[in-house]
């Protein structure tokens, strides 16, 4: 049932992306700098944060189940279930990221165009490497709970086995920051 | 040595001894059984099979499942919220354990419980029905003819009927020959009794055809309630019916009463599972043991520490005979890992990815300094460290764990954790600045800061590579170790020290090429290696003409190493991850107090301790399965082989319970 869900909701991250990239092209010079860069924010904790909903959601409702067969197992299924949670996380830090380098806080800076689809392009990594990571580090958390059901000792390597799929959002996550921080030119 | 010596040990005994001496074997706990693959032995276990009968054990164990759900349902055994994580188990006293085996009839029990099962699934279905009754006649109480008087005679059909109130008052229903009397109303329907003089023209009852002119249903109520008729009345059918339905509840309470009073008893069963469920092992592992016709053969391995223990142990026995020797170069001997109790908690990180195999290096020792200071990086933060190993210690003391690897690791971890936090300069990420800027302790934090994690990573970046070099260039040097230890003394030095000299010079000769170095000594070290590499490659290849190709082929394995030297940026990811976060907090609540002038001092705790204990959890988890990451996929395949298998002595199950004294 998940493996389903897994494309569909990158196609509603991708089909999310794809509009803001439309309306920025066609509407940038009516919205302005500051719109594009708060659009890539928001990009950037949608997409994680719809990977990370959908991913410990579903993983919750398999943890839910071995816990009911057997309660002693929750300690082993909670870390499984919240590794794909941190996608989430991520994704607002990198917007955070963006709205201190905005000057949100203190009145903020016009940004030019250049300037706003900088940020926009900076947040980008994050959200879409967070958004796909955590449906498929969803996919081995699920799979790893097989691990805890049936030999619980072992539930460390399901563990280990989820979080090589994160790798690629903690990547995503360093490059957003890197480029907040740095290229973009404010 | 970091994996304990073992002896391999063979039993002989006579075979009358075998159940007193597997009981022995079990209560000293000191020999890891295996399958006994002696010479000369005969295999019997048809024999075995056909005159056993099912053993006891087997049926105990079955009957004390059913018991223990059943008990379950009344008494649960209270659980704290951290026995979750460590899987404590319940405890009983030794004496109560004994005075279960001894006492508990859990034929006796068994049987009560089915019957009770029975009964109240019984009760239970009746009561249902009777309720079902009750809200059937609850319209129809204040009818004032016995309900056994409701039927049809020879010249009158009397019955009960539902049809829809606004046909009351039509003429079908005053004409002459049809009585008829409304006993409730509700919702647009009626209740009534209905009398109607028998049409002797036509055979049909002439109600039924009354009522399918009105559109209503015709009730029979009296089959419904046919055991209560003789009550007469429907209203004194009703409480006759009330009272059936409070003597089954009382019954019901009876036996629910009783069945709380026996789950008491839960302790015992659970107690009583072990017991059985040792028996069922003893007899498992018996079955390992090979036989001749009079002796019986029983190998094993026993800690070489331990072995005069052992012995002394065995030595009430006097007509066994006990052999133990080293074990063969292909035996498949169980590892026990045997640290320093300083190391011993990083076995926890080992024993996530497997046991080494007798044969090599326990990797603990090597991981152990690596692990701890990368989880360090990662969390980074001096507050969270000492939350983290203030919880662990709190913990330690107050659970009692049987295995407290973990915590104690956690424990470690947190003191890494402090130091890379002070030297960031993240306390609660940037409390001391955003709180209490010039007080003495911010201008204390900030006198440690060396290195400002978010204004400065590209620094921090280069240290997470530095730790990557010198962890994977430490992996290849292990590797070396073994391989000359185990007498592959040049292969050990062309094939691995090649990288141990080419690695450290490819670095040094990068650092002089940028200047930061003033001397041509690296470069040297740099071709000397890069020789070593092409030489181990060429060595390889019998084919002279290729062998060039693969002595640069072997150069190529510098592409290998990169990628897992830049795996290590995730500890600067990991590290901004969580002093960022941490930042976000704090930045959160000094604008709650300027969105809320006043109540905001009274929020900003409340946002605190939430938003650090939420950025804890979440960073501390992601610092240590990373870390792990490291070690396993980075590390670990410079050297490790793996694929032990643990020690794990005969002694006594305990699944269930835990015994005290």
């Amino acid at each position: 049932m998940f493996k389903g869900m897994v494309g569909s909701w990158t196609l509603v991250g991708i089909g999310l992306l794809v509009g803001c990239l439309v309306l920025g092209a066609f509407f940038g010079e009516q919205l302005g700098g500051n719109v594009l860069a708060l659009m890539g924010a928001g990009l950037a904790v949608v997409l994680g944060g719809i990977g990370s909903i959908v991913s410990v959601g579903v993983a919750g409702e398999k943890a839910a189940g071995i816990t009911a067969e057997e309660p002693e197992n929750f300690g082993r299924v909670l870390p499984l279930q919240a590794l794909p949670g941190t996608q989430g996380i991520y994704g607002f830090l990198v917007a955070f990221l963006a709205l201190i380098k905005m000057n949100a806080f203190g009145g903020v800076w016009p940004l030019t165009l250049e300037q706003g689809w900088q940020m926009f392009f900076a947040c980008i990594p994050a959200g879409v490497t967070g958004l796909i990571s955590a449906l498929y580090q969803a996919k081995v958390s699920l799979a790893g709970m097989d691990i805890v059901a049936q030999k619980p000792e072992e539930s460390g390597k399901g563990m280990i086995l989820s979080a090589m799929v994160e790798t690629y959002a903690v990547l995503g996550l360093l490059t957003s920051i890197l480029l907040i921080m740095f290229a973009v030119d404010i | 040595m970091a994996i304990a010596r073992m002896r391999k040990v063979t039993i002989l005994a006579y075979e009358e001894l075998e159940a007193p001496l597997f009981e022995k074997l079990r209560d000293i706990g000191l020999m890891h059984v295996t399958k006994s693959t002696a010479a000369g032995t005969v295999e019997q276990p048809e024999e075995i099979d056909a005159y056993a009968e099912t053993p006891e054990y087997v049926k105990r164990l079955s009957q004390l499942a059913v018991i223990k759900s059943y008990f379950e349902r009344y008494n649960t055994i209270k659980k704290s919220f951290f026995d979750m994580f460590t899987g404590k188990k319940p405890e009983i006293s030794f004496s109560q354990f004994k005075n279960a085996v001894a006492t508990y009839d859990i034929p006796a029990v068994f049987a009560t419980v089915q019957k009770h099962d029975q009964e109240l699934s019984r009760i239970n279905e009746q009561v249902t029905g009777l309720e079902l009754k009750l809200q059937t006649l609850e319209p129809w109480k204040h009818l004032d003819i016995p309900l056994c008087e409701v039927r049809q005679t020879r010249t009158c059909d009397t019955c009960l009927a539902v049809v829809p109130s606004a046909v009351l008052g039509s003429e079908a229903l005053s004409s002459p020959g049809v009585h008829c009397k409304v006993i409730w109303q509700d919702k647009g329907q009626a209740g009534i009794w209905l009398a109607v003089f028998m049409d002797q023209a036509h055979g049909e009852p002439a109600a039924s055809s009354l009522l399918a002119v009105l559109g209503g249903t015709r009730l029979n109520l009296a089959r419904e309630v046919e055991d209560y008729l003789d009550a007469g009345l429907v209203d004194d059918i009703y409480h006759a019916i009330e009272t059936r339905l409070s003597d089954l509840r009382k019954e019901q309470e009876a036996i629910l009463a009783k069945d709380a009073e026996m789950a008491q008893g839960l302790l015992d069963i659970l107690a009583l599972t072990d017991y059985y469920l040792d028996k069922q092992n003893l007899d498992q592992v018996r079955n390992e043991a090979s036989r001749t016709r009079f002796t019986l053969i029983i190998q094993g391995y026993v800690k070489a520490k331990q072995i005069d223990m052992f012995r002394e142990q065995l030595s009430s026995f006097k007509d066994i005979e006990i052999i133990d020797e080293e074990p063969a170069e292909d035996d498949d001997v169980p590892v026990y890992l045997e640290n320093h109790p300083i190391i011993r908690p990083f076995e926890a990180v080992t024993v996530i990815y497997g046991y080494p195999n007798y044969h090599e290096q326990d990797p603990t020792p090597w991981l152990a300094p690596f692990f701890w200071i990368s989880f360090g990086l990662c969390l980074g933060d001096a507050v969270y460290g000492v939350m983290l190993s203030l919880f662990s210690w709190w913990f330690l003391k107050t659970q009692n764990l049987e295995d407290d690897r973990f915590m104690r690791l956690l424990m470690y971890c947190g003191y890494s954790t402090i130091l890379a936090g002070a030297l960031t300069g993240s306390w609660f990420g940037d409390f001391p600045v955003s709180f209490l800027k010039g007080t003495l302790f911010e201008r204390i934090t900030s006198s440690m800061t060396v290195l400002d994690p978010i204004n400065d990573p590209m620094t921090l970046l280069l240290v997470s590579l530095a730790f990557g070099i010198v962890h994977i260039w430490v992996g290849i040097i292990v590797k070396m170790v073994g391989t000359i230890r185990d007498g592959q003394v040049a292969d050990g030095i062309i094939e691995h020290g090649s990288w141990v000299v080419f690695l450290p010079g490819l670095v040094l000769w990068g650092l002089s090429v940028t200047g930061i170095i003033q001397s041509d000594i690296p470069l040297y070290i740099m071709i000397a290696g890069a020789l070593m590499v092409i030489y181990s490659g060429a060595r390889g290849q019998k084919n002279i003409l290729l062998k060039p190709i693969s002595g640069i082929g072997g150069l190529y394995n510098i592409v290998g190493y990169f990628s897992d030297v830049l795996s290590y940026a995730r500890i600067l990811a990991l590290m901004l991850a969580s002093a960022i976060i941490g930042v976000v907090v704090n930045t959160i609540s000094r604008l709650v107090v300027d969105m809320m002038p006043g109540v905001g001092w009274v929020v900003i705790p409340v946002i605190l301790a939430f938003g650090h204990l939420l950025n804890l959890a979440i960073n501390a988890l992601g610092s240590f399965v990373h870390s792990g990451r490291l070690q396993y996929v980075e590390f670990f395949s410079k050297f490790f082989e793996g694929g032990g298998k643990p020690f794990r002595p005969l002694t006594r199950v305990r699944e269930n319970v835990s015994l005290t004294d």
